[in-house]
């Protein structure tokens, strides 16, 4: 998997990649590690929860791009994970994309891949929202989302 | 017709397909597909009931369909729609599209491709320019990176009136589009030199099949682009673009790298 990011990350203006599981947990990071490891972690929840939430909403996506002002985050479902990659908005988004197509592609045919994507054998990704403390508005709208999926 | 029939709109006609259905008083749901665009026309006892293409459904969206000229289709025989948003007769539906036809046909004049992007003129326009509201909020979202498609998707408009907007300002000389000599950018772009065009074709042959060079140059053209004159900055998303047709991982990726190879080849 470290080879697949580091393809990601030899892309001008990537600033860094990381893999979380369906748990939002860290299980590969590109070095040096872009973002501390609480704040990769908490990513990786917060867009579970993302990608949990739109596919319940019947509008299931496999990749976000999420633009800040001095930054860009692409967001890629990878199947049992997430891939996320940090990024300068200068970027060649087609260039990065298909090179987070062809890694995924890569990783969906490798067995040692796999087995750590899902080394969390009891981590669904709608856990994610199911079981997080959220408060009052979100969990309304979450049952919404939910009772009209 | 108790048996499920598809085809190829490139090989019949979809307005000859409807006629035949109709001619026949069939009852069921002919399915359209083009890439990733579907849609559904509904017939009962021959007559079109409901159609719906996207977020267009009833009489506009059959109108849409008939202009339609490429695609799959398959007629699923006594499916029903529990809708009925159709009641003008057929022929009158077909005028309309004719109409439509025409339209886009002027439009495509001066404007080619719904994937171009347009530029604000550099200079000020030759005469005065009245704005309607729809018309300044399109220009406000004419920012040199926006293609048309996505203007409008930024507006929730139609796509077409926006393309008759575009169609007055280019007109007038407020709006320039991405492939025309355009005023906004003096210093001369880089382009893609004849030779990429051949691997690129060679490398989508591997991938594709012998249908490479069409679909090479339809993907060109859906970015409002010529071969002649390719803009540099634009060969990665026209290979996104080529990439996203493939259907098989595998091929994919392995056009993917021979592509991605080729682009840090032209940037050294």
């Amino acid at each position: 998997m470290e080879r697949g990011l580091a393809q990601v990350v030899s892309i001008e203006n990537v600033e860094g990649a990381f893999v979380c599981d369906n748990a939002g947990d860290v299980i590969a990071a590109s070095a040096p590690a872009v973002l501390a490891t609480i704040t990769m972690n908490h990513l990786g929840r917060e867009l579970g929860r993302a990608f949990t939430a739109m596919e319940a909403a019947g509008q299931a996506a496999t990749r976000l791009e999420l633009r800040y002002d001095s930054w860009l985050l692409l967001a890629t479902d990878v199947g049992p994970a997430l891939l996320l990659v940090v990024c300068r908005p200068a970027v060649d988004l087609p260039v990065l994309r298909m090179t987070v197509d062809m890694v995924a592609t890569g990783w969906r045919k490798d067995g040692s891949a796999q087995k750590r994507m899902r080394r969390n054998t009891n981590a669904v990704r709608r856990d994610l929202v199911t079981r997080a403390p959220m408060d009052d508005v979100s969990q309304r709208t979450w049952r919404f989302i939910d009772s009209h999926a | 017709m108790s048996e499920s029939f598809t085809g190829n709109i490139a090989q019949l006609a979809l307005r000859d397909i409807l006629k035949m259905l109709i001619a026949g008083g069939q009852t069921g749901r002919l399915e359209l597909a083009d890439g990733p665009a579907r849609a559904d026309i509904y017939l009962r006892g021959g007559t079109i009931v409901h159609a719906v293409a996207g977020p267009r459904t009833g009489e506009p969206a059959v109108v849409l369909l008939l202009n339609w000229s490429r695609g799959m289709f398959r007629f699923q025989p006594q499916v029903l729609s529990t809708e009925a948003t159709v009641t003008r007769p057929y022929e009158q539906l077909l005028a309309d599209a004719a109409r439509q036809a025409a339209e886009r046909e002027a439009l495509a004049r001066t404007i080619p491709s719904v994937a171009a992007i347009p530029f604000l003129a550099a200079g000020p326009p030759p005469g005065p320019v009245t704005l309607q509201p729809l018309e300044w909020q399109l220009i406000a979202k004419v920012d040199g990176r926006k293609t048309i498609v996505e203007i409008a998707e930024a507006l929730g408009g139609e796509e077409l009136a926006v393309v008759k907007a575009l169609y007055r300002f280019v007109n007038a000389g407020l709006v320039t589009l991405s492939g025309q000599a355009s005023p906004v950018q003096p210093q001369r772009r880089a382009t893609v030199p004849p030779a990429f065009f051949q691997s690129l074709t060679s490398a989508v042959a591997a991938a594709m099949g012998p249908l490479a060079p069409i679909i090479v140059d339809d993907a060109i053209e859906a970015l409002g682009a010529a071969r002649d004159a390719f803009p540099r900055e634009r060969l990665s998303a026209l290979i996104e673009h080529i990439a996203g047709e493939i259907r098989d991982d595998a091929k994919r990726a392995r056009f993917q790298q021979a592509m991605l190879a080729a682009l840090r080849g032209m940037a050294a």
